[in-house]
């Protein structure tokens, strides 16, 4: 499928990706905090500034609602803006302009505009960012009907989830991980995109089936090597976009594993693990050998002392456990 | 405390039973798999062990009485369990609930395991749950289906495990599993004898050509060559009552079980896979009756449509792979039949009469398989003569008869 081994990072497929769709179409325009010259906090939006200039490039004030509500506006009006929120927290300021703007701009109209719009941002902690710099967030954007939501774990999906984003035609919350972007990973030299709602098993095995995306597909991908080494073949799927859901290929590989464990940074009370359990008792009910696991964070406002961040947020032995817990090598007390 | 003492679940097809005789009175101390009393279900008479100890208090269901599974039919004063549950009194409802409520009506079993269960036609009821809470989970059901198959298919698989790394895996239908499972334990436990032997059918071929348009227009049915097989070895099976029987190899008392209705099963091929739809009494059908029951039966077997019970209750099997334009072959014994017949096509074939003339003749091959704890050779080869004798007689009953 690849031609070439290049290997590029997180923060640098989204930036091709941005670059080659402004290069595609000059419809295509990014708004954001720091953006410009600056290149955004995370360096994602690097060199954009000098190639497409300010016209294309536009540093907003401090205003998330401001700079949402003018997306919406050029979106309805026949640009297609690509608006960067900082920190994911901040989203919560605009959520009017979200939830009851960009979302519903469609079907209000019945039809006679749309909000071809992406808002990037990123989310998750790992870093020591605080309470209100490291929430994961993709559920609240879930729930809302008119909002897709996109949350890649690597480069080459990152790359080509945002260029399926930016021509999707209707809003799309892209949400990145503070703590991927310098994960490194294969990206080709050539063009390619990937569909939203088409989720990827990025390890194979029969025993159970570990559901997740973002950064915890790596967290995954650990607990995968180390239950190999007690004989125990993990699957895991990698979600990639919450909306549209691809549980198909959830609902297939349970009919294989007849377990599964959902993991999510997100707290787990109330979170997108309950969703997915929840439809594969309707859908799968006749497939589950045990009751599906949820591994999330600790219902608790992240700490930022770096060691209790740690103990709040999933880590690589918590989804051990649950994947015991699913296989009845550890039994809940009852 | 009071414990009930409940029909059990024998077997995976039991329903109900009747009581034939309890084997303990009133006043009677009973200890667990202690035989308690002994009923008949439709297949056989068995005796029913008690799961709890105590004295018995109170019996519910006398004698002669048929209930359905799951019914009370006794209460026991626990001695045992009083005195444990002196020492932690309403300590675990839960506990308690499960056993008065006996094993048979309240098991856990996963979803996937109660469907697997289904498939294979194990007993949950005799299945120890290794899950929490004694849930009976998927690898408990696979293991006792696995028990049926002999322990050295699966060191062989080890062996193939490391052959097949390079090639196409293809993972099995259920269907697929079920097929080789119940073949594997034919082959495995089944000692089969095969008998082969030759006939015309060329009365058979003139019959249908006279007869099967006009039957066609007024009945609206086909006549086909299978309909004349079923109705002869139905007819045949009547004569040969230890054929139409099943060697049931219960622990310990092994016997012939000669069943009363004649019911003939036809092996239907379908996409990855055969079913056999059953056509019941086929001995008092008429070929027009068979020929619809047929028909409908194969139409169901392809569109995946059949139900249970009609693939249920053969006690005999025709196989014939006469129209993909075989010679004939060998089938294996479907148990628990003790036989099934192998057709071939009809070919076109000299044959020398008496008189040493060569005629051209349309023959079939019949291969016949038995099972050997059943019936011996001569028995067999007595069975597959009169059937060809059946089969050129060009006596048939083609429309219903009054009964």
């Amino acid at each position: 499928m690849m031609s070439t081994n290049r290997i590029i990072s997180y923060a640098q497929a989204i930036n091709e990706a941005l670059k080659e769709e402004m290069a595609l179409d000059d419809r295509v325009i990014l708004l954001g905090e720091d953006i410009g010259s600056y290149g955004g906090v995370f360096k994602v939006t690097k060199g954009l500034f000098d190639e497409f200039g300010k016209e294309r490039v536009i540093d907003t004030p401090i205003s998330e609602t401001g700079f949402i509500g003018a997306g919406v506006g050029a979106a309805m009006t026949g640009l297609k803006p690509v608006i960067e929120i900082m920190w994911i927290d901040f989203s919560l300021v605009a959520m009017d302009q979200i939830i009851n703007q960009a979302a519903k701009m469609a079907y209000m109209s019945g039809g006679q505009t749309s909000v071809p719009m992406v808002i990037r941002t990123q989310g998750g902690g790992g870093r020591g960012n605080g309470a209100q710099h490291s929430q994961s967030l993709e559920t609240l954007f879930a729930h809302i009907p008119g909002l897709k939501v996109v949350a890649p774990s690597t480069p080459y999906d990152a790359k080509g989830l945002l260029k399926s984003s930016i021509r999707e035609g209707s809003p799309v919350i892209f949400i990145e991980h503070k703590m991927l972007y310098s994960q490194k990973g294969e990206v080709p030299e050539e063009e390619y995109t990937i569909p939203l709602g088409k989720a990827d098993i990025k390890r194979s095995g029969k025993d159970v089936t570990i559901v997740t995306l973002s950064r915890m597909v790596q967290f995954s991908l650990e607990a995968a090597k180390e239950l190999e080494k007690e004989g125990i073949d993990a699957e895991v799927i990698d979600l990639r976009t919450l909306v549209p859901l691809d549980i198909e290929t959830v609902k297939e590989s349970v009919k294989k594993t007849n377990r599964v464990v959902v993991v999510h940074e997100a707290t787990r009370s109330y979170g997108w693990g309950a969703e997915i359990a929840a439809r594969i008792q309707e859908e799968a009910f006749d497939d589950l050998d045990a009751p599906v696991q949820r591994v999330g964070a600790e219902d608790v406002p992240v700490p930022y002392n770096l060691n209790l961040e740690k103990e709040m947020l999933p880590q690589t032995k918590d989804i051990i456990q649950g994947v015991k817990k699913s296989l009845y090598l550890q039994m809940e007390t009852v | 405390m009071r414990q009930e003492i409940v029909l059990p679940k024998l077997d995976s097809s039991m329903e109900e039973a009747r009581i034939v005789s309890w084997e303990v009175k009133i006043g009677d101390t009973i200890k667990i798999d202690d035989p308690i009393l002994i009923v008949e279900t439709e297949k056989s008479s068995l005796e029913v062990e008690s799961e709890v100890e105590g004295t018995l208090e109170e019996i519910v269901v006398d004698e002669g009485e048929t209930v359905p599974v799951g019914t009370v039919l006794a209460y026991v004063s626990s001695g045992k369990h009083s005195t444990e549950q002196k020492g932690s009194s309403d300590h675990n409802p839960v506990k308690e609930e499960n056993i008065s409520l006996g094993k048979t009506e309240r098991i856990r079993v996963s979803p996937a395991a109660r469907r697997l269960a289904k498939q294979r036609g194990v007993d949950l009821t005799k299945i120890k749950g290794s899950g929490p809470r004694g849930r009976v989970i998927l690898k408990d059901v696979a293991e006792a289906a696995a028990n049926v198959v002999n322990q050295s298919v699966k060191t062989e698989n080890k062996v193939i495990a490391s052959i097949h790394a390079k090639g196409k895996r293809v993972n099995l239908t259920s269907m697929r599993k079920t097929i080789a499972q119940r073949m594997t334990a034919s082959f495995m436990n089944v000692p089969q004898f095969q008998i082969k032997k030759r006939v015309d059918v060329s009365s058979i071929v003139q019959l249908r050509q006279a007869v099967v348009s006009s039957i066609e227009h007024s009945a609206g049915v086909r006549l086909s060559f299978n309909d004349f097989l079923i109705q002869a070895v139905a007819l045949t099976l009547k004569k040969f009552p230890r054929v139409n029987a099943s060697f049931i190899d219960s622990e310990g008392d092994p016997y012939i079980l000669e069943h009363e209705d004649i019911n003939i099963g036809l092996a239907v091929a379908i996409d990855d896979g055969l079913v056999v739809p059953v056509i019941h009494q086929a001995d008092q059908l008429s070929l027009i009756e068979i020929a619809e029951k047929r028909t409908e039966l194969v139409e169901k077997a392809r569109k995946g449509l059949l139900k249970p019970e009609e693939m249920r209750g053969g006690t005999f099997t025709i196989s014939n792979l006469g129209s993909v334009g075989v010679d004939e072959f060998v089938a294996i014994v479907n148990p628990p039949e003790t036989g099934i017949l192998a057709v071939g096509n009809i070919i076109e074939q000299p044959v020398l009469t008496n008189r040493h003339e060569t005629l051209i003749k349309p023959m079939i091959t019949l291969n016949a398989s038995f099972d050997h704890r059943t019936i011996d050779g001569a028995y067999g080869g007595r069975f597959l003569a009169q059937l060809c004798d059946q089969l050129q007689s060009g006596q048939w009953n083609i429309f219903s008869t009054v009964k």
